[in-house]
């Protein structure tokens, strides 16, 4: 059967990075994963999963398991949050604790979701549709807020003193070159202007001595 | 003392034979639902446990003997997470008992838990063996 094409990627340009030092169980969850139609990145510890992290903007969401020699799964939490506290990234800890200590030290370093060992796949599936839908969201969000950021910077060109020739109307600008009127504001704006005459104008320039506009 | 430490061996002993009391050696139904019904990536899953079973069971062994408690909670706590991925129940519970064991530090009684893990996992690699078709290995 093949999974990508019954399951066509359910949220493109998100990875889903898969942390265990047990190959037996990484394959179980790969085949889990990749049936849902993400794409798997696969690490064998803590630090190899940061390099991969690091690395690898597309990783959205992290399934590592609890306990691993060297960097094990709170600590790579930890290591996350403590360094990469903007990055929007959905980890999900791998773990056959259940107690209350375990799942309060589990978020406390960092995690935002637990799955049972070993795992069971309606479960999986169930707490990757919540990570995904949530690292989507901030994906989107940050996204609109860098909009807005740059918009803003946009705006504020346009605050403040402009130097002004009291005669030509042209404006200085920060390379003290003066230009007309519009070109500067269509340079620092969205605005686009259309030319028209308006009939002071028209009277005085365009009219004959004595013609009236109306 | 050694009276007290070996009623301490058959307490874990017998408290290790009661937890896998009532458990499949292989649990091929719940082995498949975690797979979604998928035998293949079962298979596929199986033989990975047959390659890396070995080293465990060595590394947990290596462990008993140079009473390493550190180094027998990290390779009872991955043979219990592969073990319980294959559907291998009995093996998994035996496997977290010597993790606890590692844990605590107390290893008094690993022995006899070790006795029931070898024949547990000897059991499972041939039930294993059938499933990844490589009988006659």
């Amino acid at each position: 059967m093949d999974a990508q094409a019954k399951n066509p990627a359910p949220a493109p340009g998100l990875r889903v990075l898969l942390v265990d030092d047990d190959r037996v169980a990484r394959r179980l969850l790969e085949g889990h994963v990749e049936r849902l139609g993400y794409q798997v990145v696969q690490a064998e510890c803590g630090t190899e999963a940061w390099d991969r992290i690091v690395a690898d903007l597309q990783i959205g969401v992290v399934i590592a398991d609890w306990m691993m020699p060297g960097l094990d799964g709170p600590g790579l939490c930890r290591k996350i949050r403590a360094q990469l506290p903007s990055r929007p990234l959905h980890v999900i800890l791998v773990t056959a604790r259940t107690g209350k200590e375990d799942v309060v030290a589990g978020l406390d370093a960092g995690a935002d979701d637990f799955l049972g060992k070993p795992c069971d796949g309606g479960e999986l599936r169930a707490r990757l549709r919540v990570g995904v839908r949530s690292v989507s969201l901030e994906r989107q969000l940050q996204a609109r807020l860098a909009e807005l950021q740059a918009a803003l910077a946009h705006v504020k060109q346009l605050q403040g003193l402009l130097p002004i020739c009291m005669h030509c109307k042209r404006i200085r600008d920060d390379r003290d070159s003066w230009q007309k009127l519009e070109t500067y504001v269509e340079r620092h704006t969205d605005a686009t202007f259309t030319h028209g005459l308006c009939d002071d104008c028209l009277e005085r320039a365009y009219l004959p001595r004595g013609a009236k506009t109306s | 003392m050694a009276v007290r430490g070996e009623t301490r061996a058959q307490a874990e002993a017998a408290s290790a034979s009661s937890a896998i009391e009532g458990l499949a050696v292989f649990d091929l139904a719940g082995a498949l639902e975690r797979v979604d019904q998928d035998r293949e990536l079962l298979a596929e899953v199986a033989g990975m446990y047959l390659d890396d079973c070995p080293r465990l069971l060595t590394e947990i062994a290596q462990a008993l003997r140079t009473r390493e408690a550190g180094a027998l909670q990290r390779a009872a706590h991955t043979l219990k997470g592969a073990s319980s991925t294959v559907g291998g129940m009995q093996v998994a519970a035996l496997a977290l008992h010597l993790e606890q064991m590692g844990r605590s530090g107390e290893t008094l009684g690993a022995l006899a838990v070790w006795g029931l893990l070898s024949s547990a996992s000897g059991r499972l690699v041939e039930a294993l063996k059938s499933l990844a078709g490589r009988q006659g290995e």
